[in-house]
């Protein structure tokens, strides 16, 4: 069984999220939040998917990275196709220029196109024709002709640029794609134009290499790459601290919201936040008057608590004391008018408990609750405490035990009244829901945190599921159904021991019984006085 | 580790992108090496189709399937073998294809059953 406990002063508030409405007293419950976090850490910490996609930010990042990835990958590729593309057509219009100008050359001087055949081609005409195929070549470029026959007339230089099975490679590719403009022969990269072909059958061909373009064409696609995917980087970076900026003054509302309380509604309002984009600023004023609305009407609320507890309970005393009186004093009276009576009185003094419950948390909500700290001896007190009892409680058996080593102070800071009016509390709920002849046990021992006083019962227990709400104002236990009861006993303990500096934990396991540890500090750990 | 996932197939489209407009000007390391590391983005893809076929749509699952696997293994033969691939431009096209169906697959097919909380 773990402890459960229900934290004092301003922890409040953790309890309190689910509403205002007569929220309860302290109530943190440690194992309600560690269960949560485990939850949380599953759905946000290692679920991907609901980081990115579950959430506002994610999804903007998402967005906006999306949005720049496509607009980079469209920008780079048209750039770099375009880039190709003239590069290409650049070399090839100057490729065609020289093969143009080399071929009217070659027709004016009676050398081509004429309709002579291959077997015309004597050895005087070749060498021209090869002379001037090498005053248009260059260590670039190179221009041969394809006679009619397959033979080849290259132009006379000491070194040819384009390797003669370049020259086979080209010829072969356009015979296959009349299109290709760009040949890959043994790692390099060739520029080849079929520039002309005459009716006699010859064909005039040109051919640069692209090496050199190409070689720096990858120099810049390496960078390109490198640049490319660094910019894509920073803008993933950019945009998380831009998303984020956007999105935090929506958290800032979340968390102030979440941390709004019935007690803080006047005291922390939503600031004003001027750096928030326009609209966060208009959903944060109209939060910040809808928390103005509910503070007005959660005081009102209070107020007609506070006010009908106090003008019910001195009517409801007098009606109680005249029924007291009537069935000490009557001896008239027959068994059912003494019965009815008696109901009568019963249900007046649970109205008039109900009254004080109210009225108590009332005032700890509006902090008027006075306390008269002072040094108790906690062992007397629970020694009168189980004789009240016991005098109340005739059918159930009440055992003291203290544990307090008789070297060690049974003294602690507290309001007697509050305390005993504490203790009955737990020791009447224990009875209301244990058997006849059940024990209750009270234990006084030393706490690391403190005094304890122990309430142990024998009783139905209290069901994992409601453990975390216990103290929660009106909140009943599923298996509580068969008694009576107004769900505000235990908070106005958690109340009590919250405005004494001291706190409740509650272990409990169904059909096995309930312990309600009451913690108290040592005297030396707070000051006394009224509170 | 799964967004930084995503984050890199996201950059293999326009890597792949680039590559198919240039062909032949990368060296044949950096060829093997973009081949290689696009196919291997393809595996946790190939995985989770595997694993997650009952949920899937009958007909996505089995067309991704495929075209993932007629992918995974070309690039598997051209990163091994290198350059000199016929029209090897078209291959990146597909790559690129590959990647995006990776970041697609991932963001917005429903959440699997075990990831639901």
């Amino acid at each position: 069984m773990r402890c459960l406990r229900a934290k004092p002063q301003n922890s409040r508030q953790q309890d309190e999220r689910k509403g205002f409405i007569l929220p309860g007293p302290a109530a943190k419950i440690e194992v309600s939040k560690a269960s949560t976090l485990g939850t949380n850490f599953v759905a946000s910490g290692s679920n991907w998917r609901s980081k990115l996609l579950g959430s506002l930010e994610g999804q903007l990042q998402l967005a906006a990275y999306t949005a720049v990835l496509i607009g980079f990958t469209g920008a780079t590729t048209t750039g770099l196709w375009l880039s190709n593309r003239n590069q290409i057509r650049n070399g090839e219009a100057e490729l065609q220029a020289n093969a143009e100008h080399m071929s009217n050359n070659l027709v004016a001087q009676n050398q081509l196109g004429k309709g002579h055949s291959a077997k015309n081609w004597s050895p005087t005409i070749q060498a021209e024709v090869s002379r001037e195929l090498r005053d248009h070549s260059s260590v670039r470029t190179t221009l041969w002709i394809e006679l009619a026959d397959g033979r080849l007339v290259l132009p006379t230089l000491g070194h040819i640029a384009i390797p003669m099975q370049m020259m086979r490679a080209t010829m072969q590719a356009h015979n296959k794609d009349q299109n290709t403009r760009l040949i890959n022969v043994q790692g390099q990269d060739y520029l080849t134009l079929l520039s002309r072909s005459y009716p006699s059958g010859e064909k005039l061909w040109s051919s640069a290499k692209a090496t050199d373009a190409g070689r720096i064409q990858n120099e810049f696609l390496g960078w390109m790459i490198l640049i490319g995917v660094g910019s894509m980087l920073l803008s993933l970076v950019t945009i998380t601290v831009m998303v984020r900026r956007i999105v935090r003054p929506l958290l800032q509302l979340s968390e102030r919201s979440a941390a709004l309380t019935a007690d803080t509604l006047n005291q922390d309002p939503i600031p004003e936040m001027t750096a928030a984009p326009k609209e966060v600023r208009q959903l944060a004023r109209t939060y910040a008057e809808l928390m103005e609305r509910l503070a007005l009407s959660w005081n009102d609320q209070r107020r007609f608590v506070s006010a009908v507890s106090h003008e019910l309970r001195t009517p409801l005393t007098i009606v109680q004391g005249y029924l007291q009186r009537t069935i000490k004093r009557s001896k008239g009276l027959s068994d059912d008018e003494r019965r009815g009576l008696k109901t009568a009185e019963e249900e007046s003094i649970r109205m008039r408990m109900l009254l004080d419950d109210l009225l108590d948390l009332s005032r700890g909500d509006s902090g008027q609750l006075q306390l008269n700290q002072e040094l108790v001896d906690l062992g007397r007190l629970v020694d009168k405490v189980a004789d009240l009892s016991k005098s109340n409680l005739t059918d159930r058996r009440i055992e003291v035990r203290n544990n307090i080593p008789n070297d060690e102070t049974s003294e602690a800071l507290a309001d007697p009244g509050r305390l005993q009016q504490v203790l009955l509390d737990l020791i009447d709920n224990a009875a209301k829901y244990s058997a006849q002849n059940s024990l209750i046990r009270l234990l006084l021992q030393p706490h690391p945190d403190g005094i304890a006083i122990d309430v142990k019962d024998e009783g139905i227990g209290i069901p994992a599921s409601d453990l975390p709400h216990i103290f929660k104002r009106f909140h009943r236990a599923k298996n509580s159904s068969g008694s009576s009861g107004s769900g505000l006993g235990l908070s106005v303990v958690a109340l009590l021991m919250s405005a004494m500096g001291g706190e409740v934990r509650v272990q409990s396991k169904e059909e096995e019984g309930s312990c309600f540890s009451v913690i108290l500090p040592k005297p030396s750990t707070t000051s006394s006085g009224k509170s | 580790m799964m967004i930084v996932y995503l984050i890199f197939c996201s950059l293999l489209i326009p890597v792949n992108l680039w590559a198919a407009i240039t062909p032949h000007l990368h060296s044949d390391l950096s060829m093997q090496l973009l081949h290689a590391t696009s196919t291997l983005i393809l595996l946790p893809l190939l995985a989770s189709l595997w694993i997650q076929r009952k949920h899937l749509n009958q007909f996505t699952g089995f067309i991704l399937s495929i075209f993932l696997c007629v992918m995974v293994v070309i690039n598997t033969w051209i990163a091994f073998m290198g350059m000199g691939v016929r029209n090897g431009w078209i291959d990146h096209i597909f790559l690129a294809l590959a990647a995006a169906s990776v970041e697609a697959y991932f963001l917005f097919m429903p959440a699997p059953a075990s990831e639901k909380v």
